[in-house]
């Protein structure tokens, strides 16, 4: 039986996704996908998208992808697959047909700024361990530090390292104190009303706040999420200002290190914004460093499974990709790892813990920073 | 076919305990820099009502006994489904303890009228004393299921849930107009419709009661009509924890631990 | 005027099971007896109870007021608001003490507003002023983090429900004198509620026990050493939550938020990074002890010994010295 087209719907996805049409599914985006199986299939989404017969089935199943973006990527044509995606959820949420966690998770943005349940004690904690390492007063940068880091003292390392090597670099470093998320995980929960009020909040109170011209932050979803609505600052992920850094001098590279790493790229940082150079530079910047490239890299990266919501909705995908991503990485033969994002730094460690491996996990700062000592 | 009537949800707000501070010279609580929030039991009441109507018919009243600036999280009830809603707010009632907060409640009940079930939440992350709901069952003359997971049936004239009990569950029946508190956690609260909830801002009328309106004079309510009175306060700090790093081989170490726990 | 006169404490049971707080309650009845020179009165609804009755009747109760009927055999709130009624209009005990457990805090509640009388919730201690012999108690509130003194203005029975655990049940040398009541039989059959289904497990109740071992997500689900160390010690086997979702044992297990508290006097938690809502369910726990390998996890602010290390090591080693193990 032929599919019958619904045409309305289908005019209302070309407005919202007008690439749609350009698909002539060639299949490269559902060969690449990490998630592709026989209930999850990216090319049969777009070709059914076109039709406009998006159905439940549809609904339920477009909560697990990560919105990696290698689909987006690697597609020829440019479409904005991505994007599709967040407007089937957007449709899903209106039919009621999502994962009942997004609940949970949207009711604690609400009520602590954050979908970890963080409370104020550990933003308490927080603050207490950074208010003699910053300076308020007319910094160059400042920090925006993302909320996973709150409650986690390991991710409160990595801000450390970067505090140090700015410094070093001659930089004035203060710190966003709001400790408020970036909305990043709403925008993937197709909450649109929601997304619009807490993020018009958020950009008041960092705009009130925040007096220098450069934030720089420690996640690219941070990154990415801040620039959509935070206008007249400069955003970047501390990938991008410290390879400036290295480049115009300002940061000498000084001390070896004898070492075989290999490096992840952070989906959010490689693909969406297309920073792929930048850390490897970085990197390669570190006499004695070997850098083996993973199986796939660049643009090709394979997902830690947080994306997309999926490190606070914990989807039956999540776990799998972390793990089948570390797999990857003990391949390559590095003793460590590094990582660009908290996220998949979190990833990333937690399938460490469960797979009992050598390999060890770390930010690039935080490496960085220990080579550099003091 | 079941059809139900007015479901009556108790929504209290509440200060985020871990955000109280306590005066030690005045010995008093000082609530005024703790966020607020709405009970969390109470979400879940919200969520089972809301529930049952999808299910069941009827309409959904949220009834609360507070100050006036309850109203913003009164909304954000209404926001989540609920139908209406009613404040009772009086200055008269300032100190009221759980004996009287139940009298009130079953008396605003009462004026609301035509309601097959009332649905609270199990207690209070403040007061915590649990008192209330079989408290204004009683008032009412109605029967009452405490911790209440989830309501497996509805007929004519009774409903049938389940309850929590140590160990394991009981099924149990009672009859409608019946009290039902729920357990802390046992759904998860849908997430308010944000264009809903910026409707109910500009367009929803909370009703607002007075004590008068429920036929209560003043001392039948407050510190006067209270039967328990506080008369000192204290802070139990936090239990600080020692944090001590035990070092060592693991047989150091377990050696070290067996001692200290008297383990062996 | 002293109309109402003695201590009378309800002694709760559920399909023939004693619940052992009501004994601590009594104990502390007792106490409050022998200084105030009141008359402390058990009273126990139920069916076939001669076994509790015998029970109960050792715990410092003057008098065992039993009311033995097939409809009580199970809490009932109405049936048990009706008798309970009953049996104060009759005796008029000034005083009327429950554990603080879910089926007598709710029947605290009901009682309280049909005598218009005070009751204190879950309280943490209960005494009797010296001048006004009035009912003084501690009531915790806000996550127990503040405590309040509270006394009873008005109304009788003085009601208190006591938190399980405050007070210690202590046999006492003398035997209580029992007293089998009847009761009107329309006031049993006065119910709109009526028990459907009932289902319990023998299970351990991790809320009580005074030794628990956690499993968290470092064990990958392994737990075997895990329950050979719980077995050693003596001690209850709880998880966190990823345990739980991961169906490694029944969500009964589970500790947190939207789990178990426990109120062990030592808790040990093996692989668990010590998320908020894990952590809640852990705090009020004795003595903690920690073992992770991440020096920097948030558990190592919740625990008074902490120990970095693989938690498989620190197991075999302590299974080995405690003298199992293989």
């Amino acid at each position: 039986m032929p599919v019958t087209v619904n045409f309305g719907l289908r005019e209302e996805l070309l407005k919202v996704v007008p690439t749609l049409s350009l698909c002539y599914q060639c299949g490269t985006c559902s060969t690449y996908c990490p998630i592709t199986d026989e209930s999850y299939n990216i090319r049969l989404l777009v070709k059914k998208a076109q039709l406009g017969v998006v159905d439940n089935r549809d609904f339920k199943v477009i909560w697990d992808c990560v919105t990696c973006g290698t689909c987006q990527a690697l597609c020829p044509n440019n479409v904005e697959i991505v994007n599709l995606v967040e407007v089937i959820r957007t449709m899903a949420m209106k039919s009621k047909v999502f994962p009942t966690k997004i609940n949970e998770v949207l009711w604690k943005i609400y009520e602590n700024q954050n979908p970890w349940g963080y409370t104020v004690t550990d933003k308490r904690r927080f603050t207490a361990q950074f208010s003699g390492l910053i300076n308020n007063e007319n910094p160059d940068v400042v920090i925006y530090p993302c909320c996973l880091s709150v409650g986690d003292p390991r991710l409160q390392r990595h801000i450390k390292a970067l505090i140090k090597v700015l410094t070093k670099a001659g930089l004035k470093v203060g710190m966003y104190m709001g400790l408020s998320c970036c909305g990043d995980i709403i925008e993937h929960t197709g909450n649109k009303a929601f997304y619009e009020e807490y993020t018009t909040k958020l950009r008041d109170a960092i705009m009130n706040n925040v007096k220098a011209p450069v934030i720089v932050t420690l996640s690219p979803h941070c990154e990415y999420s801040l620039r959509k609505y935070l206008k007249g600052v400069k955003i970047v992920h501390y990938v991008e200002l410290i390879d400036e850094l290295i480049r115009t001098g300002k940061l000498k590279v000084d001390k070896k290190a004898d070492i075989t790493v290999t490096y992840h790229d952070p989906c959010y940082l490689s693909k969406h914004q297309k920073v792929i150079e930048e850390p490897r530079r970085v990197i390669t910047s570190i006499p004695g460093v070997r850098l083996v490239e993973m199986e796939h890299s660049r643009e090709k990266s394979l997902c830690c499974g947080a994306g997309g919501g999926g490190i606070a909705l914990e989807t039956r995908v999540s776990t799998e990709l972390s793990k089948r991503r570390l797999k990857e990485a003990i391949n390559t033969g590095a003793s460590v790892v590094l990582t660009a994002c908290t996220y998949c730094f979190r990833m990333l460690e937690d399938a460490n813990k469960v797979m009992r491996t050598n390999l060890k996990v770390m930010d690039l700062v935080e490496f960085l920073d220990s080579v550099l000592g003091d | 076919m079941v059809a139900l009537k007015n479901i009556i949800v108790a929504m209290k707000v509440t200060p985020k305990p871990e955000e109280i501070r306590f005066d030690p010279v005045t010995k008093t609580v000082d609530r005024s820099k703790a966020t607020n929030e709405i009970n969390p039991a109470d979400k879940n009441a919200l969520e089972l009502a809301l529930q049952l109507k999808e299910k069941y018919g009827g309409k959904v009243i949220i009834l609360s006994m507070g100050p006036p600036f309850w109203d913003q999280f009164i909304k954000m009830g209404i926001a989540m489904g609920a139908d209406d809603a009613v404040l009772v707010s009086d200055r008269a009632l300032g100190g009221s303890d759980a004996f009287v907060t139940s009298k009130v409640l079953a008396a605003a009940i009462k004026k609301i009228g035509d309601y097959s079930l009332v649905i609270t939440g199990e207690e209070s992350e403040d007061g915590s004393t649990g008192q209330v709901p079989p408290g204004i069952a009683e008032w009412l003359g109605i029967p009452a299921v405490t911790y209440v997971s989830q309501v497996v049936d509805a007929t004519e004239d009774s409903i049938i849930v389940r309850r929590t009990i140590k160990g394991g569950y009981e099924i149990v029946k009672v009859k409608i107009p019946a009290l039902l508190s729920v357990e802390l956690g046992v759904n998860t609260p849908r997430f308010p419709d944000f264009e809903r909830l910026q409707w109910a801002q500009s367009e929803f009328k909370l009703t607002i009661w007075g004590i008068k309106n429920l036929g209560l004079t003043e001392d039948e309510v407050g510190f006067k009509g209270s039967l328990t009175a506080v008369t000192e306060l204290r802070e139990l700090r936090p239990r600080e924890r020692l944090r001590q790093f035990i070092e060592g081989s693991p047989e150091e170490i377990a050696r070290e631990l067996i001692k200290r726990l008297g383990l062996k | 005027m002293s109309e109402w006169r003695g201590i009378s404490v309800f002694i709760e049971q559920d399909n023939g099971e004693l619940e052992r707080a009501s004994l601590e309650v009594l104990t502390r009845a007792s106490e409050l007896g022998r200084k105030f020179n009141e008359e402390v009165l058990g009273v126990l609804l139920g069916h076939e109870t001669d076994n509790l009755v015998k029970e109960a009747s050792r715990y410092g109760a003057d008098k065992l007021i039993v009311v033995d009927h097939p409809d009580l055999r199970h809490y009932n709130s109405d049936a048990y608001t009706e008798v309970m009624s009953y049996i104060i209009n009759k005796y008029k005990p000034r005083y009327l003490l429950l554990p603080a457990t879910r089926n007598s805090r709710d029947l605290a509640g009901r009682l309280a507003v049909r005598f218009r009388a005070c009751l204190s919730a879950h309280v943490i201690m209960v005494d009797i002023d010296e001048k006004d012999r009035k009912l003084v108690t501690a009531v915790p509130g806000f996550g127990g983090n503040i405590v309040a003194t509270v006394v009873c203005t008005g109304g009788k029975p003085e009601m208190a429900t006591v938190s399980p655990g405050t007070y210690e049940a202590r046999v006492s040398d003398k035997e209580a004198t029992v007293i089998k009541e009847t009761v009107p039989a329309d006031f049993v059959g006065r119910r709109r509620i009526e028990l459907v289904e009932k289902s319990v497990s023998p299970m351990p109740d991790l809320s009580r026990a005074e030794k628990v071992v956690v499993a968290g997500l470092g064990t990958g689900g392994d737990l075997e050493l895990i329950k050979e160390f719980a077995n050693l010690i003596g001690a209850a086997v709880g998880v966190t939550r990823p345990l739980a979702d991961m169906g490694i044992v029944p969500r009964d297990y589970q500790i947190g938020t939207t789990g178990v508290s426990l109120r062990a006097k030592v808790a040990f938690v093996f692989g668990a990074s010590g998320a908020p809502h894990f952590v809640y369910g852990i705090r009020d726990c004795g003595t903690i002890v920690a073992v992770n390998t991440d020096r920097e996890a948030p558990i190592f602010e919740n625990c008074d010994y902490c120990v970095v290390a693989d938690l498989f090591d620190i197991l075999k080693a302590l299974t080995k010295e405690l003298g199992g193990g293989k």
